[in-house]
């Protein structure tokens, strides 16, 4: 027998199993750990640079000395395990962060929309066993996934300067903080009917527990926050009443038993506190996962539809009734409701979804540029003393929305009309593939408008509040940069959802591709940085200026390719410009010179520019083969015929 | 458009659709095999078999979202791999389900397909309407899709097939889960499409109304052609053992032993209980009906009604397919 083990559980065995006899379950657990890993041995060699190099805790640590031996050198790395744990274990949490949600999102909806949730409603399992059993059969490969990174930290504790203590209680937070990400998305999956808009809400509540963590968090202090209290030493919320209440009441308890509680030098009073300190994070855990049991009977039958459209519309008809009351119904600028020229796909897109409609993104305009503004100014004044980099924080986390919705929209664009089953009809008309996946891209132009402005409007108070020289030249590239950074995104995010036949899998997809192509280059260039960097103890050949530009282009080169590349260098030439480039950035060990950063910036774009000619021409190119069609190379005579498109096209 | 170039006579009539040698295969498995057949134009020709028999696969080469891996196919003499924008132009493709968008109306989703078969805005409204009026939806126009019934969008997707005024329509199960009448309602379509010229490649499962339909077939089981002509050809079963239908005012005592006596007579089967005067009698092969019927007036029996008996399409379908699943 092959599941003796778990002779109970019919659902947890069925979904293990399916996930075992995917191929794709393999290349994706090898990706990820390649990453994973390459992050952590990143990490683990520069803290040891780092430590090394600047001393280590207690004088442990000593700092190199040209001509020390190998003995020596290695015994100098003693204890510094306490100082590389804590660079190492936020990858860990930001792992489950970014990919619990991932995982479950999909669990219930994937039943949904293969119409099979009603018959494992009908049997004996009851609602709770189903969700728990497909709770557990995404946590197990988010633990597997965990352990990958356990041979590291054993490296890490082997150093010395990790008691055992600090290990079992991040491994009890790590476990806490997957159950919190994974009920988000058990509660979407639960809520939703479709595995994209359950991905889209598991991510926005990701997002607004990250962005709301001064309320939020002194109420239910993730296990990620605790961890950083305890162990990075994070005042992260001095009057935290209802966190002090709880770890001051484990306090008590813990002192009354501390006697017995230590074994095997883990002292079990210590972990005591620290689990009734994510009592909270547990209780917000089991209170999405009870959500989810709710929902799952009553949302087991619910009909395809945006989420979004439907707020929309009830919006509209707030706004109807008050313009009623008010103006007896005077409209000043009307929606236009022409027909479509010769761009129907287009024209679809710009007038019948809710990101395309022109009167619902000026919604979504306002919903971001309001917050955005009031940000501004306010992250403006609080980090103005370390180069403001709340505002670059702010730009980034703008930048993962905007990659993040353009990912999700472009890479379901075709996958959502093969899931709705209108591909073949249109595939059937004499519009070519190329024109296809192109209108669908034009389509989304206002969308990519309106993303632009909350970015441009943090990369314009940027340039008033640095007051540089070079201002305009760094807004006219932070403009360029923006929008030719979002047209690869969007049309590398097309070409590969084109591949697909589901949407999760598209969507997927894409977002790891995307995810990949900004990171990995960033990581590749810190490696190189931190392998052959100018180091500050002793002499190197980048002291001298030639080996300092030469340093400079084979640093950056990865991320030439990288669509964050020309953002990061504009920021950084007007760092240096402003004369704040080192309090911010390990570049500037490499140069300071605002010259050479534009122009690096310029010819980054330059070449960005290009890259993303070639990405269209690619996609378009293996537009036919990837939608699966057959396609002529017509001559002129008979696209004169056809007369398709007569828009621009990217 | 016609299906006479210049130069040919009406002799050398070009095929609506030509498949020659078609094979295709998916991942090791065989879908088709050697398949050919050809549908003359202004017929209505039916295409059935067994599920997975390769018919859907076929549909999707000709209406050219599919690369066959061997074989030619040709639709009015253009090659669907070398002039697919030739021949998009002139089919319209109703694939096996209602794929529609849910939340336009009527007159929007037929728009956006006029849009995309490259009509001008001029002529959209004239077509729109006349599409309309022939699917008899002209009055739900400005309706959403998601509030028609299922007979009413399979409506609109046959509108939507028309809106550029094709000469072929390639229907993949039209009728498959619309009611009785709505199923019926198509067919009156269908019959009324022909009369306008059309020709109407249908997949199809309701073999009857195939049988009344159609003028011609083609049986495809396991990637296999196994029948394509006239229907008539295929009910008629003349050729081996023509078997004839005699109906009788009354019948006398020893008639069936006197019928079995008469020449090229091979077996005459009992009449049913409940009448007791119909008569199937098989004949030899070299028999011929007249020189039956006059050896059968030589009997003086009083004679109704004499008819060659058809096969029904269910029987020829379950003679012409293998049984079983395939593997």
């Amino acid at each position: 027998m092959r599941f003796n083990l778990i002779p109970q559980l019919p659902l947890l065995r069925r979904e293990l199993t399916e996930l075992a006899n995917r191929r794709r379950t393999y290349i994706v657990r090898i990706i990820g750990a390649v990453i994973l890993l390459s992050i952590v041995f990143v990490v683990l060699r520069t803290s040891i640079a780092r430590a090394t190099s600047m001393g280590g805790p207690g004088g442990f640590a000593m700092p190199a000395i040209p001509g020390m031996p190998p003995a020596v050198a290695r015994i100098r790395l003693l204890g510094i395990g306490g100082q590389i744990f804590p660079s190492i274990v936020p990858w860990l949490f930001h792992a489950i962060q970014l990919l619990m949600p991932a995982l479950c999102c999909g669990t219930i909806t994937m039943e949904k929309e293969r119409n099979t949730l009603g018959t494992l409603l009908l049997t004996r399992l009851s609602p709770m066993a189903i969700i728990l059993e497909k709770l557990g059969s995404r946590l197990i490969p988010m633990l597997t996934f965990l352990l990958l990174t356990f041979p590291v930290l054993a490296y890490v504790y082997s150093l010395g300067g990790v008691d055992t203590n600090i290990l079992t209680s991040t491994l009890w937070l790590l476990l806490c903080e997957c159950l919190l990400y994974a009920s988000i998305g058990m509660l979407c999956s639960s809520w939703f009917r479709t595995t994209v808009s359950a991905f889209i809400a598991s991510y926005v509540i990701v997002l607004i527990l990250q962005l709301s963590s001064v309320v939020l968090r002194r109420l239910t202090p993730t296990p990620y926050d605790i961890w950083r209290a305890e162990y990075q030493g994070l005042d992260f919320s001095n009057p935290q009443f209802l966190l002090n209440m709880v770890t001051g009441a484990a306090s008590r308890v813990s002192t009354v038993m501390e006697s017995r509680l230590t074994w095997l030098g883990i002292d079990f009073s210590l972990l005591l506190q620290l689990a009734v300190s994510t009592l909270p994070s547990l209780f917000v855990t089991v209170t999405f996962v009870a959500l989810a049991r709710f929902f799952l009977f009553r949302r087991a039958f619910v009909t395809s539809s945006s989420p979004l459209l439907k707020l929309f519309r009830v919006l509209d008809r707030f706004f109807v009734k008050l313009n009623e009351g008010t103006t007896r119904g005077i409209e000043i600028v009307k929606d236009s409701n022409a027909m479509p020229e010769f761009d129907p796909i287009a024209w679809r897109e710009r007038t019948r979804k809710s990101l395309g409609k022109a009167r619902y993104l000026f919604r979504i305009l306002t919903v971001l540029e309001v917050p955005t503004i009031f940000i501004c100014a306010l992250t403006a004044i609080s980090s103005a003393a370390t180069g403001f980099s709340g505002l670059r924080a702010l730009l980034a986390m703008m930048w993962v929305l905007t990659v993040l919705v353009l990912t999700v929209k472009a890479s379901t664009a075709i996958s959502g009309e093969r899931a709705r089953e209108t591909i073949e009809p249109l595939l059937s008309t004499p519009m070519t593939a190329a024109q296809i996946i192109s209108e669908k891209i034009v389509g989304m132009r206002r969308l990519m408008i309106v993303l632009s402005v909350p970015l441009l409007t943090i990369h314009f108070t940027l340039m008033q509040l640095m007051n540089s020289r070079l201002s305009i030249l760094y807004a006219i590239t932070a403009v360029v940069a923006t929008f030719n950074s979002m047209l690869m995104i969007t049309w590398v995010s097309a070409g590969f959802g084109m591949r697909f036949l589901s949407q999760t899998k598209s969507l997927m997809a894409g977002i790891t591709i995307i995810v990949a192509w900004i990171i990995i280059p960033m990581l590749v260039s810190l490696f190189l940085l931190s392998v052959s960097g100018p180091s500050q103890s002793s002499w190197s050949p980048y002291d001298q200026s030639t080996f300092r530009t030469a340093g400079l282009v084979m640093v950056s080169i990865p991320l030439w390719c990288c669509p964050a590349g020309p953002v990061l260098f504009n920021e950084m030439a007007l760092n240096s410009a402003a004369g704040t480039f080192e309090r911010w950035n390990v570049f500037s060990r490499l140069t300071d010179s605002p010259a050479t950063l534009f122009g690096l910036t310029i010819v980054v774009l330059a070449f960005q520019i290009f890259l993303l000619y070639l990405i269209r021409i690619i996609v378009l190119r293996l537009a036919p083969r990837l939608l699966n069609r057959l396609e002529s190379h017509p001559d002129h005579s008979e696209l004169s015929q056809v007369a398709l498109s007569s828009q621009p096209v990217y | 458009m016609s299906d006479l170039s210049p130069g040919r006579t009406a002799t050398e009539i070009v095929p609506a659709i030509s498949v020659m040698d078609l094979s295709h295969s998916f991942k090791g498995h065989q879908a088709l095999n050697q398949v050919a057949f050809s549908v003359m134009p202004q017929t209505l020709h039916g295409f059935v078999g067994p599920n997975g028999a390769g018919k859907t696969t076929t549909l999707k080469v000709i209406c050219t979202l599919l690369k066959p891996n061997w074989g030619k196919v040709q639709v009015f003499g253009h090659d669907v791999g070398r002039e697919s924008v030739s021949v998009r132009k002139r089919i319209g493709f109703m694939p096996d389900h209602f794929s529609m968008y849910r939340q336009m109306t009527v007159f929007e989703y037929l728009d956006f397909f006029a849009a995309a078969y490259g009509l001008s805005m001029g002529q959209r409204d004239q077509v729109i309407h006349d599409v309309l009026t022939l699917t008899d939806m002209d009055g739900r126009r400005n309706d959403l899709i998601s509030g028609l019934s299922r007979g009413m969008q399979q409506r609109v997707s046959l509108a939507r097939v028309l809106v550029h005024d094709p000469d072929l329509l390639l229907l993949d199960e039209p009728a498959s889960g619309l009611d009785p009448r709505a199923r019926i309602e198509l067919m009156e379509i269908l019959r009324e499409l022909r009369r306008m010229g059309k020709t109407i490649f249908i997949s199809s499962h309701i073999l009857s109304e195939l049988a009344e339909l159609c003028d011609s077939v083609t049986i495809i089981d396991r990637g296999q052609v196994r029948f394509s002509g006239p229907m008539d050809a295929l009910l008629d079963n003349s050729q081996d053992h023509p078997t004839y239908n005699l109906k009788l005012a009354s019948v006398e005592a020893h008639v069936i032993e006197r019928l079995r006596s008469l020449a090229g007579v091979e077996e005459v089967s009992e009449p049913e209980v409940a009448t007791g005067r119909d008569f199937v009698i098989q004949l030899s092969a070299e028999t011929s009906a007249n020189s039956f019927l006059a050896s059968v007036l030589t009997l003086e029996v009083p004679i109704v009604a004499f008819s060659q008996q058809r096969r029904h399409l269910n029987q020829a379908f379950m003679d012409l397919t293998s049984r079983g699943v395939r593997t």
